[in-house]
């Protein structure tokens, strides 16, 4: 949770309603004089009341007001942060406005006689390191006969963390890792699966001895009947897989073609390829971090030291903050040398593959005997607002793309759209699997 | 028609299509969230009303209050101004110059001073400018809550207990007579219950 550094508001002023009365009050009274009529004077006896009221309970201290608490709620798809308003004694309505990037404004005048909160609240979908909540506030005396200039307050900036989709089948590396783990490897060691039966040797524990193998050995050697060979049954040795995330934060673009070009304002709940991205990288990262295997992330869009791969329930929430803190920025440099990833890693690429980078580097691992996956991270395309040059654009950037994916995946790269595994449970597995169906169905 | 004055044609026919293509994007630029509109931060406050309604009474009590005194087009036309002065622009006099007209036509209208009309502006003119001075510096599509009522309420009614009986009293000083002395204080009795619900609804719903 993160708050504002409180703000004091400024003096107190007069305001117009002192106009009022005093016009009111005293203009009434000089008119009942002037006519001789006592009841018009009377008539301003309540606003001179009112105003002697307000002037012997007008505050002097200024209020304060702070916005704190500011935290993603889980249930829901919204950011929710609490307004606290310190008014001094003789304060009695408040009026602040609450604005927050791509939303609207909302107005609201409260009673403020005391210390209170107000929650503020907004939707949406998008992910990452924003900036939410900033408060114009302002507040009047009892009478309103004094009020206060306008203070700022916020905005807060919060880490949206992505959210995690579960999912079912996982794809595995060529090459395990490790002297234990959640699969099987193709070595020998203490494992589940059967890998074959061997003689004994000095080291083999003897509850591993597979009695009836050694019976029927022994009874077909020179001295039948006589326990001569002992046998073990060896079995296959687990290990863990290390994947590697490859996010490229390079693009964030949403789903109106018509704001590609950075003019227009994105709405907050359609979610831009990055929030695509990071919600497809978390959900793997989890999905593999829970089974025990070794996770690392590398961000193509800054050259700076890559998240390691590691286990663990903590290091799930650093790849979650490395991938919500991953943003474009700035002009991306180009990759000369590819990023250095373990051996044997099973490497997943998530990338709009707009450009060459992203799909070179996917060939480059491909060729250096990694098994690759290129998640496509593109979200379906709204083309309704587009016009003619913007839709002419965007169809030869969408050749350019086909052929790119179409040269990765004769690379030997499996190829998967995050937004084609639709359903509760997305399964990446399954999905690559019928999308290689899918490609060598004869046409 | 030769082929060149075809091409020509076309050409400037696109090039006008192109103009109006290039006006609408220009015009989306600047208006991006037409198709689909921005949602809106929601504020958890108590029970409310937009303040363009707390505006509109105040009008409806200000009209209600003139028509008690005013006969004629002409001193019809003066109040009406001076009720649009005091809705159109509440942080500003025209709540008190609205108040000064109200006691000049009472003048002009011939009522007997101290008679049952005084007692009813009363409280009408007093409401018309707290209501005013509630609204004034605020948009007129911001949410009012309406636990905001509760304490300008209470403090109204305190005035309301001083200013009635100092108009009774103002009537028996002046030897005018109390034509309807059970009036002012059935209306004080009747404020009193009605702030007194007002602040059983409202109180507990949106203070602090």
């Amino acid at each position: 949770m993160t708050a504002s550094p409180p703000q004091t508001g400024g003096p107190w002023r007069a305001t117009g309603t002192v106009a009022a009365l005093v016009v009111g009050g005293l203009g009434l009274a000089l008119l009942g004089l002037l006519l001789g009529r006592a009841d018009v004077s009377v008539l301003g006896a309540p606003l001179v009341l009112g105003l002697v009221w307000a002037a012997l309970t007008r505050p002097t201290e200024p209020g304060e007001v702070v916005v704190e608490g500011a935290h993603q709620d889980p249930d829901s798809a919204r950011v929710r942060a609490s307004v606290r308003l310190e008014p001094p004694a003789g304060s009695e309505l408040a009026l602040l406005r609450v604005g927050s990037p791509s939303h609207r404004t909302v107005d609201v005048a409260v009673a403020a006689p005391r210390s209170r909160t107000v929650g503020v609240s907004v939707s949406g979908v998008r992910t990452g390191r924003q900036r939410f909540f900033s408060v114009v506030h302002r507040e009047t005396s009892v009478g309103q006969v004094v009020g206060t200039a306008a203070i700022r307050a916020g905005p807060v900036t919060l880490t949206v963390l992505p959210r995690t989709r579960p999912l079912g089948h996982l794809p595995l590396p060529p090459r395990l890792q490790g002297l234990t783990g959640s699969h099987d490897s193709r070595r020998v060691g203490d494992g589940g699966d059967l890998h074959d039966i061997a003689p004994f040797t000095p080291g083999d524990r003897l509850r591993r001895i597979d009695w009836r193998v050694t019976l029927r050995e022994s009874g077909r050697g020179a001295r039948p009947g006589s326990l001569t060979d002992l046998h073990v049954r060896r079995s296959l040795a687990t290990a863990d897989a290390v994947v590697t995330l490859v996010l490229d934060s390079r693009d964030d673009i949403g789903r109106d073609i018509s704001t590609w070009s950075g003019y227009a304002e994105l709405h907050p709940e359609e979610a831009t390829s990055l929030d695509i991205a990071r919600e497809a990288a978390a959900s793997i990262a989890k999905a593999y971090l829970e089974a025990g295997d070794r996770v690392g992330v590398v961000d193509l869009g800054h050259h700076h030291r890559p998240l390691r791969p590691a286990g663990g329930r903590r290091h799930l929430l650093r790849v979650m903050h490395t991938l919500a803190t991953a943003t474009p920025s700035g002009r991306a440099r180009p990759v000369v040398r590819p990023p250095q990833v373990p051996s044997g890693a099973l490497l997943i690429v998530f990338s709009t593959f707009l450009d060459d980078q992203a799909s070179g580097l996917a060939a480059t691992w491909c060729r250096h005997g990694h098994r690759v996956l290129a998640v496509d991270v593109l979200p379906p395309l709204d083309r309704g607002r587009a016009t003619t040059g913007e839709r002419n654009v965007y169809r030869v950037v969408d050749i350019a793309r086909a052929d790119r994916l179409w040269e990765l995946e004769r690379a030997g790269v499996e190829t998967v759209a995050w937004h084609e595994l639709a359903g509760d449970e997305r399964t990446l597995a399954i999905g690559l699997a019928a999308r290689a169906r899918q490609r060598s169905r004869p046409r | 028609m030769s082929v060149a004055d075809r091409a020509r044609r076309a050409s400037a026919s696109a090039r006008v299509a192109l103009f109006a293509e290039r006006l609408v994007a220009t015009a989306r630029i600047w208006s991006p969230s037409k198709s689909r509109p921005l949602p809106r931060v929601v504020a958890d406050i108590g029970p409310w009303v937009p303040v363009w309604l707390v505006t509109a009474v105040t009008a409806g009590v200000a009209v209600a209050s003139a028509a008690i005194v005013t006969r004629g087009t002409v001193p019809w036309a003066i109040v009406l101004a001076t009720i649009a002065i005091t809705v159109a622009q509440p942080d500003g006099p025209g709540a008190g110059i609205f108040a000064v007209t109200i006691g000049v036509l009472l003048v002009a209208s011939g009522t007997e001073p101290f008679a049952w009309p005084l007692y009813v502006l009363l409280a009408t003119v007093h409401l018309v400018v707290v209501l005013s001075a509630l609204t004034s510096g605020l948009p007129r599509r911001a949410r009012f809550e309406l636990a905001l009522l509760v304490a300008p309420g209470r403090r109204f009614l305190a005035v309301q207990a001083v200013a009635q009986p100092l108009a009774l009293l103002g009537a028996v000083v002046t030897g005018a007579g109390v034509t309807l002395p059970w009036l002012p204080v059935a209306a004080g009795l009747g404020l009193v219950v009605l702030a007194w619900r007002l602040d059983v609804r409202v109180g507990d719903d949106g203070d602090g």
